[in-house]
């Protein structure tokens, strides 16, 4: 099995670890993740396209679904004041990080912008009624492990990305893929 | 990305998961162990009756606070010159 995977030699804590993606384990778990992440957010994005069309109205978990919590100015502002953001960024949003995560193509940049959606859901969770540990903390905490052991090379496209003329003559790029 | 020795950026960014077990572990442990709630509990008539030590906000604007920390550590990386160690080490399964 040929994964063209990256090798993790770290410090952590005082001390050295090091350990690399292209066993067949390693791989098999960081793929696994990354779909079934992936699949999460596109699921929920197509859910919202089919039901209510190119734009999803947000505006009743916004001003009303937040109340009470500490992005509630944040959320209160949008719905007031640019509907129309939320409305289009969190069905497409959520569709494009699935397909990012899914086939592993800006993976980094589709894991941060999950992250980004998932703490707004974690911290927008009026009343805490699943515990302060719950599923948008758990996907937060997986779309930064994806982000951070760069999955997107396993069984990713970015794999082959990375090795493009564009990226080599701009390697900051690398920091949004896998 | 060359993770051999850690930066103060790399510390501070370690802060924001420091703060977010804090925000929900820590102080969901004194809670717990003061036997007390973890939001609010109101009776039928909406009438608080317990209350949790440690208020719910308080834990969430830590979380907040970490996942900031981490938002923007992601940030001053991606401002950073790309380092000549990025290029990752491709090294095949079977070797």
């Amino acid at each position: 099995m040929s994964t063209d995977a990256a090798t993790v030699d770290t410090r952590l804590f005082g001390r050295e670890v090091a350990y690399s993606f292209d066993g067949p384990w390693s791989a098999y778990w960081m793929a696994l993740l990354r779909v079934i992440a992936g699949w999460w957010f596109l699921n929920a994005g197509l859910g919202k396209v089919y039901d209510q069309g190119l734009t999803y109205d947000t505006t009743g978990w916004l001003e009303f679904g937040t109340q009470g919590t500490i992005v509630h100015p944040i959320t209160d502002f949008f719905a007031a004041n640019a509907a129309i953001l939320p409305n289009l960024m969190v069905p497409w949003g959520q569709i494009a990080i699935g397909l990012g995560l899914i086939f592993g193509v800006l993976t980094r940049l589709a894991a941060a912008n999950g992250m980004i959606l998932a703490s707004f859901f974690y911290l927008g969770n009026a009343g805490w009624g699943h515990g302060f540990v719950n599923g948008e903390l758990f996907g937060i905490l997986v779309f930064g492990g994806i982000a951070l052991f760069g999955a997107g090379r396993v069984f990713g496209l970015d794999a082959y990305l990375e090795n493009t003329a564009l990226v080599e003559q701009h390697p900051r790029l690398r920091y949004l893929m896998g | 990305m060359n993770t051999d020795s850690l930066d103060t950026a790399d510390l501070i960014g370690m802060l924001g998961g420091a703060l977010i077990a804090v925000g929900v572990v820590v102080l969901g442990a004194v809670n717990t162990l003061t036997d007390n709630p973890h939001t609010e509990v109101t009776n039928d008539a909406g009438a608080v009756t317990a209350e949790p030590l440690v208020p719910a906000d308080v834990r969430a604007y830590l979380v907040a606070a970490g996942l900031v920390i981490w938002g923007l550590y992601g940030i001053y990386k991606l401002t950073r010159p790309a380092e000549t160690t990025e290029q990752p080490s491709a090294a095949l399964a079977d070797d």
